[in-house]
């Protein structure tokens, strides 16, 4: 067998197996393959409307937490307005989305749109914690969540005089709780949440009535107040029927001699709140707040994910159940995100392939370009390209100044390394001066790669010329931004995680492309006096 | 589009070989990586040459480490003119020709002036790896100068021509002389402007020239004819190429023969991905030529129909 029919019939192979395994999962998973289905499984949108002051507004969107019966996945975050950061996955206690105003656009009104899939573990609520996790649940130290704090009043006369009364006469901790509990379940009367800051303990005490947040802060309040370390946490209900609009929840937890008891005042829930509880964060939060911006105003929709095969998939079969256990989105928000990175990788490869072999294009190294591709989607801003290419530039120029002093190869990268990392200190300073955001356009990731291309781009320029360099470098850029933008496509990076199979459609391109003996483009031009010869 | 598909048919019936074929038909199919070594180390080669006696310029010294720079002077002070080269460079990087001295400097090819601290400088690259395959830690190698041959005399601008002869299977595809340019900088490296000439392989003669893959009739720097050159020493080059062919054992080579005024053609490298150029050089198609030592090696394996209707088609230039 020659070698290019061991090549076709392997990439044959690889596209069978993917596309069998595609149909075989999608037949098996249904619509399930596209998003997460199923029992236990919602749709969540977050809307923020307001209007900017300034083109330097800012906006901070709370996200759910990734704990143990709760799983995020498919998380997305669209604005026309702003640009957003997602979560740090450094702190899983609480996860953010950073929106910052586009500075290409005037102030005025804005939208912003967060959604996500969550899939609840509705047979196990106490499911156990991811060890990321586990510090949100870990006992408090020495004094905390005893003290006041902004809107729980716990050392206020009337709340003191309150938790005395209703623990009177018991010194066990989990009845003292229990009498607190009842007492605000019970004759604090509740109210719908509307916008603003919400009431304090004070005032929800006094008016006798509240919503879910002011409620959980008169019982945090009381709890405290009689040496019971309380918390709020902040949530959403997800709530059933055929779509549902709602604001935040609020509910407590107070520390009962070894754990956490959860209990909601609002909706009558001692000992244990239901999973469809989904937590945001730990304490009184607010779910979005801004700067530079008024008019704040947001709303939660939250669906069921496809309700109608909830009773099919009531007892799904051995095969379902592997695929769903195998399926992407069983994974936690930053590996998620990690894999979708990943799933890049190969296409960018691809594309230098296309690049390389089809087209005939040079480049500073192979996947150089590929890699500050990818680092430059990941900012979304293209205009970080140009910067990129300007610091090569800036390089180049110190290289040469550089060169007089006849370092040794390694000291002298190393040297031109912190030159580089000068230089974008130097930047950022500058462009916080003048107020632009230097981050979106200098990621640190290329730094490696930005070093090595400058050295490439000295020697190349020293020993083939001014015009053989640039028009390398050009070629750099060129399929930089291609895979830039080719992989920014949003709808590639879905689909690529719906059907991870496609990795192996990629693959049998890139084997085929490893057998293509075909001209390059650039060959065209390159032997076009010998094209022109022509026969008798 | 059309003119696209239209070139691209062109380029095939004329038979000449592109990049992507090169690299999967010959250089993956018939050379093996673990002869790479070899070709990639100029010393490998020149003991390997002396075993099968084929001349190679003297070796005058190895660096290895860079505590030996201090000895630099002294194996130098007999010395009026050398070469500097990486043991494992390519397309002539990093190679520095000193062809005299003036008080303590050293006298470059194109008249360049450098002091000791220059050439410990570059000497020091070298052994860095600047200039090598991978970017390795290398050994300089201090060599003879070749004299330039007097029927080069009047084509060749500050540099010595070399001849690059492409084997297939061990036997001559191809050859090209490369003579050095003023924009080459005295090099014979076609990348870089030097002069491309394709030589008739039964005679010797030259029969096409190019410069930066357009064809020229005359040196751009000296004006005089290039083409019509008789190379000398001309079947033992073909037959030096093949006893190096045969040694090394891959199957697609390049190899780059030089002509010393004094002891006549010597072996300077070989390589294992010669480039395509020597096509344009010649104005000809490598594919015809490959198909017929096929033939001739009783072992066709690139008896495409388009080799064959290529061979049959002269090249001639459209009126």
């Amino acid at each position: 067998m020659s070698r290019t029919i061991l090549c076709v019939a392997t990439a044959a192979g690889l596209t069978c197996v993917s596309l069998g395994l595609m149909i075989v999962r999608y037949r098996v998973l249904g619509d399930e393959v596209l998003a997460p289905r199923g029992p236990g499984a919602w749709r969540v949108t977050l809307l923020v409307n307001g209007s900017s002051t300034s083109k330097d507004a800012k906006l901070l969107t709370a996200t759910p937490l990734e704990i143990g019966h709760q799983h995020i996945c498919r998380e997305s975050c669209r604005s026309n307005e702003f640009s957003n950061k997602p979560p740090a996955s450094r702190r899983p206690e609480r996860r953010q989305v950073l929106w910052n105003y586009r500075q290409t656009i005037s102030p005025g009104r804005f939208r912003v749109i967060y959604e996500f899939y969550c899939q609840l573990d509705l047979h196990r609520a106490d499911a156990p914690l991811p060890h990321s996790a586990k510090l949100l649940y870990r006992p408090p130290a020495a004094g905390e969540f005893l003290r006041d704090e902004a809107r729980i009043e716990c050392e206020h006369p009337e709340i003191a005089a309150l938790a005395r009364q209703l623990t009177e006469g018991t010194d066990e901790l989990s009845e003292q709780v229990e009498a607190l509990f009842r007492h605000v379940d019970q004759y604090i009367g509740k109210e719908p949440a509307v916008g603003g800051g919400g009431l304090s303990a004070v005032q929800c005490l006094k008016n006798g009535r509240g919503d879910s947040g002011a409620k959980s802060r008169l019982l945090v309040a009381l709890c405290r107040n009689r040496g019971i370390p309380a918390r709020m946490v902040t949530g959403l209900m997800l709530a059933r029927g055929k779509g549902q609009e709602q604001v935040a929840h609020y509910w407590v937890e107070a520390w009962i001699h070894d754990h956490w008891k959860p209990m909601c005042s609002f909706h009558h829930y001692d000992g244990h709140v239901p999973p469809a509880f989904l937590v945001f964060g730990i304490g009184d939060l607010p779910i979005v707040h801004g700067k530079l911006v008024r008019d704040l105003d947001y709303a939660f929709l939250t669906e069921p994910s496809d309700p109608k095969v909830e009773s099919v998939l009531a007892r799904p079969s051995t095969l379902h159940r592997f695929f769903r256990s195998m399926s992407l989105y069983a994974l936690p928000p930053p590996e998620g995100r990690l894999v979708e990175f990943l799933l890049l990788l190969p296409v960018a490869a691809l594309l230098v392939c296309v690049f390389r072999n089809v087209i005939g294009m040079n480049s500073f190294g192979t996947f150089a370009p590929a890699l500050v591709g990818l680092a430059f989607r990941e900012l979304e801003s293209l205009p970080g390209i140009l910067v990129f290419v300007s610091l090569v530039l800036i390089g180049w120029g110190m290289r040469r100044i550089l060169d007089s002093y006849h370092l040794l190869q390694v000291p002298r990268t190393a040297f031109m390394m912190s030159l580089v990392v000068v230089v974008l200190i130097a930047g950022i300073v500058a462009a916080n001066f003048h107020d632009l955001p230097a981050t979106k356009f200098m990621p640190l990731f290329p730094m490696v790669i930005l070093t090595g291309m400058i050295e490439r781009f000295w020697t190349l320029e020293v020993e083939d010329g001014t015009y053989a360099s640039f028009k390398t470098m050009l070629g750099s850029m060129f399929i930089a931004t291609t895979i830039a933008l080719v992989l920014g496509i949003h709808a590639l990076v879905r689909i690529l995680f719906q059907f991870p199979e496609i990795l192996g459609l990629i693959m049998a391109g890139q084997l085929l492309l490893g057998r293509y003996t075909g001209y390059r483009l650039s060959e065209l031009f390159r032997f076009r006096d010998l094209s022109m010869v022509s026969g008798p | 589009m059309t003119w696209l598909f239209s070139r691209w048919r062109r380029l095939k019936e004329r038979g000449i070989l592109g990049i992507n074929r090169r690299n999967a038909e010959f250089i993956l199919d018939y050379n093996s990586r673990a002869l790479y070594p070899l070709v990639d180390d100029k010393l490998r080669m020149c003991e390997m040459c002396r075993d099968i006696r084929v001349p190679t310029p003297e070796i005058y010294a190895t660096l290895e480490s860079h505590s030996k720079l201090r000895q630099f002077p002294d194996f130098l002070k007999d010395r009026p003119d050398f070469v500097i080269k990486p043991n494992r460079g390519s397309a002539g990087r990093g190679v520095l020709v000193i062809v005299g001295r003036q008080g303590p400097q050293f006298v470059r090819h194109n008249g360049e002036k450098l002091t000791p601290e220059h050439l410990r400088q570059h000497l020091s690259d070298v052994m860095s790896g600047m200039y090598s395959l991978g970017a390795l830690p290398d050994r300089a190698i201090v060599q003879q100068r070749i004299q330039l041959h007097l029927a080069f005399e009047s084509v060749a601008f500050q540099g010595i021509p070399d001849v690059r002869v492409v084997l297939y299977r061990n036997e001559p595809a191809m050859a090209m002389l490369r003579l050095p340019t003023k924009e080459s900088n005295g090099r014979a490296n076609l990348h870089q402007g030097g002069l491309g000439v394709g030589i008739d392989l039964s005679s010797g003669l030259t029969h096409h020239a190019v410069q930066r893959n357009r064809m020229v009739l005359g040196h751009p720097d000296t004006g005089i004819p290039v083409i019509g050159l008789r190379v000398p020493f001309w079947s033992r080059i073909l037959e030096m190429s093949r006893r190096v062919a045969e040694a090394v054992g891959l199957g697609y080579l390049g190899v780059d023969i030089v002509i010393d005024a004094n002891e006549g053609p010597m072996l300077l490298e070989a390589n294992a991905r010669p480039g395509l150029a020597i096509q344009i050089a010649n104005a000809q198609g490598l594919v015809p030529r490959l198909a017929e030592i096929d033939e001739l090696k009783n072992a066709p394996t690139i008896r495409t129909r388009e080799a064959k209707r290529s061979q049959d088609v002269p090249l001639r230039k459209s009126a």
